[in-house]
């Protein structure tokens, strides 16, 4: 089964979306910033990744630039709240395959993880 | 487009649906009646953005059910309102009369929504009148891109590529593509699926425009028309790649170039239902990206507060819940008075502390849940003023008058079942005050009045009451002419005329068959007089007023109770039974001997403050037959309705209260003089007077000493 780095500082919203995939059968690894995300998709390369945007030490746009460089193939979703629509559209432009509004429901997070993956 | 009036329709909803979808409809239009007046000259942006919204959003909504003419109207409306808001073409007064057309055609195109059954109305003159206000055009790029309905004509440059990439060896696209209603930024969406299709091929015209697209302007539909070295199957593989694409029809376009290309209905050029509570309270809070969209938002926006639609139904049995409710609050009142003075001596003070502390508080409670439910009924009363700018202006055209409408207080709430009542009296006073008020504008200049008379609608609350005044600076009342015809139409007697003062006389208005309209006018109808008006009013517990200074102008006043389901009454009891008088009509309760009665012409009559009052038994003039004691001393309640006035002569007065009203009509039907019932605090039956038929049968009109 696909592996998916679940990126989100908020230890809520990194649990609740790890519940939602893990209980479709993915095995989740979770970062809390873009450092770490960046670090831990070097270790070991997931499938698909949902990246918050707004993160303390690196915010998630940057760190969707840094991974797209290290793997050009990589499959990031961005996961956002409502009022970033410019910042989702950079992202976008940047090489993000889709987007996830938060809170999402679960059957709109494993359909964009489908995707990813697919 | 073919008419057959008459024929059943079909449309793609179930009766939850068709409930959200008049309601909604209804506040467009509503919306749009108000707003397009407005429209001439120089419109606010954020005037036009909500215009804009509301034909959009009932484009949307009609497409979604498979109402293509109603689709194909809204989409010409928004095509010229579009170009309005894009600062390309300015309103007209023949562009305003278009929409206006168009918006009487699309209350039609609504009911049929509801009725099933083709109404006949015919679009296509309205659409070629919409057309025709844009091609007036100045500027040929509006031109090239504004289509007829379900067309899309494509700018010259754009074709001529188009034909360069086809001659080496392209195919040429027609991509539509609708995106989910639940998409929260279909926007991105758009420029997602650019992205694909500039991957596979030459984008050679996209709907809306990628600057568009790339400022977050872009909507729940995007159509392109692309050249290119792959196969449908696998433009459409690409596009179906992204999320929340609902729907993507790709064509081959064969000989169909430079155009016009037919899309492929007005549904698919219809962005799907943007219709969704939740979605629209979301899509408030991004922030302004087009420029369109922030000049609106930098506007003072109108408040938006988070709401859900319920049911009337619902919130009447959640009402009679709270009933039931304060019947047992009032039951358990009681017990706990008659315990406290059982108990007062056994040693069970805490005990009955208890209960007292619990009594006390489910009162609270109740009072606080009653109240609550009673503001969930509430609505402001501007979906009702909306309606009258439109109104009034068609009214004063119609006659030759130039008439401002000025309306304040649209915040005031009332309930439900009052706004849908009070609609149809107010209009008609409305018109009055146009049509026979205010004068032709020869006249005022005469007069030495501006040529544009004012009418004021207002709305205000006070205590338990909403007040609506219509005011105006027309004409005024002519007594003497309401005098003379009160007599010829053998109303009044001459001596009861000569005897009253103005004012008195000026209640004859309201006297069944009396019109002073020197003509009966188209405007104002025939037969529904100011006496329709007093008779809808009153049966609501209402009342309604009139002040006129001739030569001035006049002002309506119409009083309503705020609710329908409770009432303040008095409570009383006439041979054993208890009767509840609602207070609005209540002026005196004295006892029968303070009460200075009098036999006139074997009447029992009680003088009061000038004025003679007949006096009513009420149990006799309910038809309560049954026999009685009458040894004790009873009491006289006197009540009025506009003018007139009686007094009830009653065996007991028990106090004010507040009453749930309950229809007796499951239970025995309709009965005269009474409304309704209300169930008392120890579980017994009152019932509710209907005081102002009651008053209006026993009470001759202008009755004065």
């Amino acid at each position: 089964m696909a592996t998916i780095l679940v990126v989100d500082d908020a230890a809520f919203m990194r649990m609740r979306m790890s519940k939602i995939l893990s209980e479709a059968g993915y095995e989740v690894i979770q970062a809390e910033n873009g450092l770490d995300a960046i670090d831990k998709y070097r270790a070991s390369k997931p499938d698909a990744v949902l990246m918050d945007i707004t993160m303390p030490e690196m915010d998630g746009l940057t760190a969707l630039k840094e991974i797209r460089a290290i793997d050009p193939a990589a499959r990031i979703a961005m996961v956002t709240a409502l009022g970033q629509q410019q910042i989702v559209l950079e992202a976008v432009k940047s090489g993000a395959k889709d987007f996830l509004v938060k809170p999402a429901e679960p059957d709109r997070v494993l359909a964009a993880v489908t995707k990813l993956c697919a | 487009m073919a008419m057959a009036k008459g024929q059943p329709l079909h449309f793609e909803l179930d009766a939850d649906d068709l409930k959200l979808f008049s309601e909604e409809a209804a506040e467009q239009l509503e919306l749009l009646d108000s707003a397009l007046v407005q429209l001439e000259g120089e419109p606010e942006p954020d005037l036009l953005q909500q215009i804009f919204r509301a034909a959009h959003t009932l484009k949307g909504s009609s497409a979604t059910i498979g109402h293509k003419r109603m689709a194909s109207l809204t989409h010409s409306m928004e095509t010229v309102l579009d170009q309005v808001r894009q600062g390309k073409k300015s309103p007209t007064s023949e562009m305003v009369d278009a929409l206006l057309a168009g918006l009487d055609a699309l209350r039609v195109l609504t009911d049929e929504v509801r009725t099933r059954v083709e109404s006949g109305v015919d679009i296509a003159p309205l659409i070629a009148d919409l057309d025709a206000v844009l091609s007036v055009s100045d500027a040929p790029a509006a031109a090239a891109l504004a289509p007829a309905a379900g067309e899309l004509l494509l700018p010259g440059e754009i074709a001529a590529a188009l034909a360069v990439a086809i001659e080496q060896g392209k195919s040429p696209f027609l991509v539509e593509v609708a995106i989910a209603a639940a998409c929260q930024l279909p926007s991105i969406r758009c420029y997602q699926l650019l992205q694909e299709l500039d991957a596979l091929a030459e984008v050679g015209f996209t709907r809306p425009d990628r600057a568009t697209i790339e400022s977050g302007g872009a909507e729940f539909e995007l159509i392109a028309v692309v050249a290119s070295t792959e196969n449908d199957e696998q433009l459409t593989a690409a596009i179906s790649s992204i999320s929340d694409v609902e729907t993507a029809r790709i064509r081959h376009l064969q000989g169909e170039l430079p155009g016009p290309i037919a899309l492929s209905s007005p549904a698919a050029a219809a962005a799907p239902a943007a219709s969704k509570g939740p979605r629209l309270a979301l899509v408030e809070d991004e922030s302004p990206s087009s420029p369109a969209a922030a000049a609106a938002a930098a506007a003072p926006a109108r408040k938006t507060t988070q709401s859900v639609r319920i049911d009337v139904e619902r919130l009447d049995g959640l009402m009679n819940l709270v009933g039931e409710l304060v019947i047992d609050r009032t039951r358990l009142q009681q017990i706990r008075e008659q315990l406290s003075s059982v108990l007062k001596d056994a040693n069970l003070n805490e005990l009955t502390e208890n209960f007292e502390e619990t009594t006390s508080h489910l009162a609270r409670v109740t009072d606080e849940l009653q109240d609550q439910i009673m503001r969930s009924r509430m609505l402001p009363v501007r979906s009702v003023l909306t309606r009258l700018p439109r109104l009034v202006r068609d009214v004063a055209a119609k006659c030759g008058k130039k008439v401002e409408l000025i309306t304040a207080g649209e915040e005031t709430e009332l309930d439900r079942s009052v706004i849908e009542e009070i609609s149809d009296p107010l209009v008609h006073i409305l018109r009055n005050a146009v049509d026979h008020g205010i004068e032709s504008p020869e006249e005022r200049r005469a007069a030495g009045k501006p040529e544009t008379g004012i009418v004021s609608v207002t709305a205000w609350n006070q205590e338990t009451y909403i007040y609506l005044s219509v005011k105006d600076d027309g004409k005024g009342i002519d007594t003497k002419a309401l005098r003379r015809k009160a007599v010829e139409r053998g109303l009044v007697s001459a001596e009861a005329a000569e005897a009253a003062s103005d004012e008195a006389a000026l209640q004859y208005i309201f006297i069944p068959g009396l019109s002073t309209a020197k003509a009966i006018s188209d405007v104002s109808g025939r037969g529904v007089g100011m006496d329709i008006v007093r008779t809808n009013i009153e049966r609501l517990n209402g009342q309604v007023r009139i002040k006129s200074t001739y030569g001035q102008g006049s002002e309506v006043t119409i009083q309503l109770p705020l609710t329908l389901a409770t009432t303040k009454a008095l409570m009383v009891t006439a041979n054993d039974t208890v009767y509840a008088l609602p207070l609005v009509s209540v002026t005196e309760a004295l006892t029968e001997s303070e009460a200075d009665m009098h036999l006139v012409g074997g009447r029992r009559t009680l003088r009061l403050r000038e004025k003679l009052l007949p006096v009513i038994d009420l149990a006799n003039a309910l038809g309560d037959r049954r026999p009685r004691q009458l040894n004790r001393e009873r009491f006289v309640v006197a009540a009025r309705h506009s003018d007139r006035q009686v007094a009830f002569l009653v065996d007991r007065l028990l106090g004010e209260q507040d009453v749930v009203v309950k229809s007796l009509g499951d239970l025995i039907g309709n009965r005269k003089g009474l409304t309704g019932a209300t169930i008392l605090g120890d579980g017994s039956l009152g019932l509710i007077i209907d005081s102002a038929s009651l008053v209006a049968e026993q009470a001759p009109a202008a009755a004065s000493a």
